[in-house]
């Protein structure tokens, strides 16, 4: 009987790919690079994919308005529908988004717009904190409400938006905003630099009503191991990696070969979680 | 197309008899010959040559491509060294990686791009990342890291300065977090000197299987080996790029700037990667190269002549724009992403549908694709035809002949130190003063644009340590630190001991963050070579680089140099009489033997013992303080004794992985209480982390003390481990002070040598050092 | 003294001297993917900037853009300046141009800054991109624009994400205080 497989979709331009699929085959999962010269039909043999970051078409008119026409987002919008995973990651965010694959329903609804910040414009790369939020989120089912995670930012275009009023602010209430930018305490982040972008209600990503569909831009994979972690954060986090580098470093004064690996192996990162989440959604179905 | 059927000569035949007027009238063509060059090709043809042939070598006999100036000098470089498996010589130096990484090899490579960024800061910075990661990526390497060692001029001088610096920055980050590769690190320094002439010094990083490693040349055996040419469809850019390097700033420079397409260089990469793979596993031998400065001609002519083979190009099967271009601007163009294969003549058509059929290139780009141009002889020459018509017909010798030119050297007279001043700056102010400054203000903003995390190998980020330092493998734990080092102040004054501290620096930068320094790379960025001053100040500095390097190779092996792998020569750096500093740039790479241990420069735990190891606080000469406090002169580099920095670096790496230490950050530029200033900002400010630091127990003078810029380490060690660091440090004769401690209040407090109290806060810190940058970026100078 | 100067717009039209890797990605995506793309024959892609305030005479003014990388750079690109309404736009006959402007995002503040550091003039400055769309003969090229501008679903809309983006579009004659002005249709 063969397990679960997903999909990691290679559009051209995407650079994110070989990690992404590291953290998939960390939780176990069985997965692939899908590049995008493949047939669209192909796509049908897999469980669950992601887009993962990167520049698609170089975010050529705007970012992922040209993957957003591919066919196989259409493909992907079909197996949206019958309930399968699709986890967009920054740039996979924004394919999402113009799409209008979340919040769903077909049109779009959203646009991941270009930062707001105090002082500069443009790319912003830094860590950030986001908080769990209540939801039906398959990514996030197995974290409870308000727990914290470290994991960093890098775009240009993260500032989730919308033209209809109070659109975001309804999604937040319908569950559909499953993480948010906090502070280290887990405080909603009320500013800049918290909220790297000036997102509404400081959402860092969106799921669909069924919640098998988000679009987060944080990225996980660059968070799978808690070695990966930034100096420059505080927080729990910052705590457990530290504590896990002077277990390892303990280890390695007694044993100089199981260094490292060990250590690696022992430590999963906050990014981990999320696709624990995908990994134990396909299990169960 | 109608394009002329019969190929031009350079010239006309009065001309022909006259080297003077033949270089007119190649010069008045846009092509770079000095007279006796004129008549050395004539000699090396035996005949006039073709105007195609005349661009050729007017590209390869520049400076730029040819090294003519310099090639001689070179040599006094160490570049052998057990680790080291390929040194300069190729596109990129190779180094083995011990275990548990024996079976992969580092792939390093250092050039400049420096003219072109002056004169468009973005598209001159991109193809500079562009043109560094192709010569890492042709040796059949994964890219995995790229630094930026930048020069600009003064920020508060012109808008023109402000524009490149921004504009250099906007072009790596573009370019490099598009391809995907992570940036970690290199410096900026902010100075009048590069007013005309910037600098933008890019270096590549690269992983490859050991026995995978592919070299630039036609491989052996009887072939018939296909020359394959893959990427952006050749057109007119950067026409005379080389030769454009190879002279000053000035008139008409239009045409010489390639345009980057890092949007088809990634997908080049991710085709080139399923590539490397058929080869490997199928075991088909191949050469590849990168089309870089002379384009086609220079590629395919090196690729054959390094396979001591000819070669016969049919130009007409290179895939090119759709309107006409004429053969010897297609020959020689400078078109930027693209790469020459040498392949069985059997694979040729397998790998022109790899890159067009299963990557479709001409999607991604129109027009791009793969071509099989030629294929290599044995008869010893390099020939081109045009639909028939000979282009080029040389032999191959000519080619690689390479010029050599003797340059009169003038050495300058020995510098003298500073001498102290009677006027003492507040401490305090001088400090905040000090932080606040283009030369200390803190990088962050401008860490902000890069993605530093790409590929998820990254473990110590630019700016969390003294190096940067990421996984060689994902799954292993052996790390590789970065860092690069070079003062203009301090080589502009002295170029022999400036160039030591280059080297010293950037080896103790990797050694603070736990790392063996392994290799080497460094590009020499002067003025005229006609200026004998220039060329003294070059000689110099190679015997500085040369002896330093010499001193500091145990590490890695004992007693063994630390091997020059790759460089780069940028000449002409300079403006009517206003030449750039010397400004020679080295980065040091070195092995993380562990990544749990390699070492941050951020505060870690208040109780926290603080210790200062290294050189006395006895000399203000060269120090920022001088000349930015003070606002004088402030005289020669301070002193360097080699063999003890030998040891305060073995001392450094020992602490990090015998884990004696939580931090570790050099004292350069600023002097001690810039150091710990950056100590504390660079811990999250929700630890509330501090300093209590008695300056007395050095027992020098409070300026002295604060702001010296001798080299030394500061280092953070629990109170457990102290005793052990001491005893390191006794052992190897070196000098060591306890400071203080960490603190839990977040402020730098400090008791003067004359027992007065002096506190900044962190807040206040952190004000003074963020705001040079974001000034400068959002036009808020005066 | 200068002459009294009225309040004006000036607008600046510039476009890479060299093929425009954007217009050429979203033509060939329009004419691939999308039912009203299928008879696009060209796309042109300018930046346009919409400045507004007291300008000295069009030499004057256009050496002002020509010197500041922070409106264009010479090197790499060209630019028509229209300081009158009778001015043209870079268009040819037929053409459609569609304006696409982030909202609430479309001012420069650090060119606002040169120009004052340079004129002692406060004037602002707004940014947006111009693409201006060419059909082959018989499609009916209102209709197609205005399917092709502003972004609905997968197969519908391009140009303009109207959830962070506004757009104006314009044939023939395009208005020059542009951006300025609310959205009304717009159309010429």
């Amino acid at each position: 009987m063969s397990g679960p497989k997903v999909a990691v979709v290679q559009f051209p331009g995407v650079n994110c790919e070989a990690e992404t699929l590291r953290a998939l085959q960390r939780v176990g999962l069985v997965a692939e690079v899908f590049r995008w010269t493949r047939a669209p039909a192909e796509l049908e043999a897999f469980d669950a994919c992601v887009l993962p970051g990167g520049f698609s078409y170089q975010d050529r008119v705007r970012a992922g308005a040209l993957a957003a026409k591919h066919p196989l987002v259409e493909r992907l919008a079909r197996a949206a529908e019958r309930g399968r995973p699709v986890l967009g990651i920054c740039n996979g965010a924004q394919v999402l988004v113009e799409a209008g694959l979340v919040p769903g329903g077909g049109t779009v609804e959203l646009a991941l717009a270009r930062n707001r910040m105090p002082g500069r414009s443009g790319y912003y790369a830094r860590w950030v904190h986001v908080r769990v939020e209540r939801s039906r989120c398959v990514f996030t089912r197995a974290l409870a409400p308000g727990t914290l995670l470290a994991l960093p930012v890098a775009h240009g275009e993260g500032r989730f938006t919308s033209g209809t009023p109070g659109r975001i602010a309804a999604l937040a209430r319908a569950g559909q905003t499953p993480l948010r930018y906090a502070d280290a305490d887990g405080a909603l982040a009320t500013g800049f630099p918290a909220n790297p972008n000036g997102a509404a209600g400081a959402v860092a990503a969106v799921c669909n009503a069924a919640g098998n569909v988000l679009a987060m831009m944080p990225h996980p994979e660059r968070a799978q191991d808690l070695g990966q972690l930034s100096r420059a954060i505080g927080g729990a986090w910052a705590d457990r990696r530290d504590e896990a580098l002077e277990r390892a470093g303990e280890a390695a004064g007694r044993d100089a070969a199981s260094a490292g690996p060990a250590a690696h192996a022992e430590s999963p990162g906050p990014g981990l979680l999320l696709f624990e989440g995908l990994r134990l959604h396909l299990e169960e179905a | 197309m109608s394009l002329a059927a019969h190929v031009p000569p350079a010239w006309s035949a009065e001309e022909a008899a006259n080297p003077p007027a033949g270089a007119a009238r190649l010069r008045a063509r846009g092509v770079s010959l000095e007279p006796d060059e004129v008549t050395l090709l004539m000699e090396l043809l035996g005949r006039a040559p073709l105007w195609p042939e005349a661009v050729l070598f007017g590209i390869l006999w520049s400076e730029h491509c040819s090294y003519k100036s310099t090639r001689h000098l070179l040599g006094r470089l160490p570049t052998r060294a057990p680790q080291v498996i390929l040194g300069p010589g190729e596109d990129a130096g190779v180094v083995a990686l011990p275990a548990p990484c024996e079976d992969l090899a580092l792939v390093l490579a250092h050039e400049s791009h420096n003219h072109p960024s002056q004169v468009l800061p973005v598209e001159g910075a991109a193809t500079g990342v562009g043109g560094i990661v192709r010569d890492v990526g042709c040796m059949g390497a994964e890219l995995v890291g790229v630094l930026d060692a930048l020069r600009f001029g003064d920020p508060r001088g012109s808008v023109h300065a402000r524009d490149v610096a921004r504009g250099v920055v906007q072009g790596i980050a573009d370019y490099g977090n598009a391809l995907g590769v992570p940036n970690l690190g290199g410096d900026v320094v902010f100075d009048r000197g590069f007013d005309a002439n910037c600098l933008v010094n890019v270096m590549a990083v690269g992983v490859a299987p050991r026995d995978g490693v592919l070299r630039s040349r036609v491989p052996e055996g009887p072939g018939p080996w296909a020359l394959v040419i893959v990427g952006k469809p050749t057109d007119e850019s950067g026409f005379g790029g080389a030769a454009f390097a190879s002279d000053e700033l000035g008139g008409e420079q239009r045409g010489a700037v390639q345009l980057p397409d890092p949007f088809l260089k990634r997908v080049l990469h991710v085709a080139n990667a399923e590539v490397f793979a058929r080869l490997r596993t199928r075991g088909i031998p191949a050469g590849f190269k990168d089309l870089g400065a002379g384009g086609v001609a220079c590629a395919t002519s090196e690729i054959a002549a390094a396979g001591g083979r000819g070669a016969h190009v049919r130009l007409e099967k290179l895939h090119r724009v759709s309107r006409p271009v004429p053969p010897e601007v297609l020959l020689c163009a400078e078109t930027q992403e693209r790469y020459c294969w040498a392949v069985p003549e059997s694979f040729a058509a397998e790998l022109c549908a790899i890159y067009e059929h299963e990557f479709e290139l001409g999607s991604v780009t129109p027009g791009a694709g793969a071509s099989v141009i030629g294929v290599a002889r044995d008869d010893g020459r390099y020939r081109v035809t045009w639909h028939g018509e000979t282009v080029v017909d040389c032999a191959v010798e000519a080619i690689t002949a390479g010029r050599s030119v003797q340059r009169p050297a003038r050495r300058r007279a020995p510098r003298v130190p500073y001498k102290p001043h009677r006027h003492v700056a507040e401490p305090h102010q001088a400090l905040l003063r000090l932080l606040g400054s283009f030369h200390l203000g803190s990088r962050e903003y401008l860490f902000r644009h890069y993605d530093s995390e790409v590929q998820g190998r990254t473990w110590l980020r630019p700016g969390e340590a003294d190096a940067a330092v990421i996984r060689a493998h994902p799954e292993r734990a052996l790390g590789i630190a970065l860092a690069v080092g070079g003062n203009p102040y301090w080589c502009g004054c002295d170029p022999e001991l400036g160039a030591r501290h280059a080297v010293a620096e950037a080896a103790r930068n990797v050694a603070c963050a736990g790392g063996r320094p392994w290799a080497l790379t460094d590009c020499l960025n002067f003025g005229h070579p006609e200026d004998p001053a220039v060329m003294g100040d070059l000689e110099a500095t190679l015997e500085g680089l040369a002896v330093a390097a010499e001193s500091l190779g145990n590490l890695a092996a004992h007693g063994q140099p630390l091997p020059f792998v790759s460089g780069n020569v940028s000449l002409y750096n300079q403006v009517g009489e206003k030449a750039i500093p010397a400004s020679p740039i080295v980065m040091c790479a070195g092995v993380v033997r562990d990544l749990s241990a390699a070492t941050g420069l951020a505060l870690r735990r208040a109780g926290d013992f603080l210790v200062l190891v290294g050189e006395p606080r006895d000399e203000l000469t060269g120090s920022t303080y001088v000349r930015e406090v003070l606002g004088v002169d402030a005289g020669a580099p301070p002193s360097l004794d080699l063999a003890r920095e030998a040891r305060l670096q073995e001392l450094a790496v020992l602490a990090a992985e015998g884990r004696w230490v939580r931090a570790a950050h050099d004292v350069s530029d600023g002097g001690l209480a810039v150091t710990l200033a950056e100590m504390l900002l660079a811990a999250p400010a929700e630890r509330g982390l501090g300093l209590d630091v008695d300056f007395g127990a050095l027992e020098a003078e409070p300026e002295l003390t604060l702001f010296s810029e001798r080299p030394g380490i500061v280092f953070e060690v629990s109170p457990e481990r102290a005793a052990r660091l001491f005893q390191g440090a006794r052992e190897r004769s070196l000098l060591a002070w306890p400071l203080g401690t960490v603190s839990a209040h977040p402020a730098f407090r400090a008791r003067m040598p004359g027992g007065e109290a002096m506190e900044w806060g962190a807040a206040e810190l952190a004000e003074a050092a963020g705001s040079p940058l974001a000034r400068l970026w959002n036009e808020e100078l005066e | 003294m200068t002459p009294r100067r009225t309040e004006r717009s000036v607008q600046a039209w510039i476009e890479l001297i060299a093929a425009d890797p954007e217009a050429v990605s979203a033509l060939a995506v329009a004419r691939t993917h999308l039912p009203a793309g299928e008879g696009l024959a060209g796309l042109r892609r300018f930046r346009v900037f919409e400045l507004g305030g007291r300008f000295p005479p069009r030499r004057e003014t256009e050496d002002l853009l020509h010197r500041s990388t922070r409106f264009y750079n010479p090197h790499k690109e060209r630019c028509m300046v229209r300081m009158e309404p009778a001015d043209p736009a870079p268009l040819e006959p037929g053409e459609r141009a569609v304006l696409v402007f982030e909202r609430d995002g479309e001012r420069r503040e650090a060119a606002e800054r040169w120009w004052r550091h340079q004129t002692g003039e406060a004037v602002t400055v707004r940014e947006g991109v111009a693409f201006v769309l060419r059909f082959e003969p018989g499609e009916p090229a209102a209709e197609r624009t205005r399917d092709l501008s502003v972004l609905r679903d997968r197969l519908h809309g391009l140009l303009c994400n109207p959830h962070s983006q506004e757009h104006r579009t314009a044939g023939a004659e395009v208005p020059l205080r542009w951006m300025a002005t609310p959205a009304e249709g717009g159309e010429a």
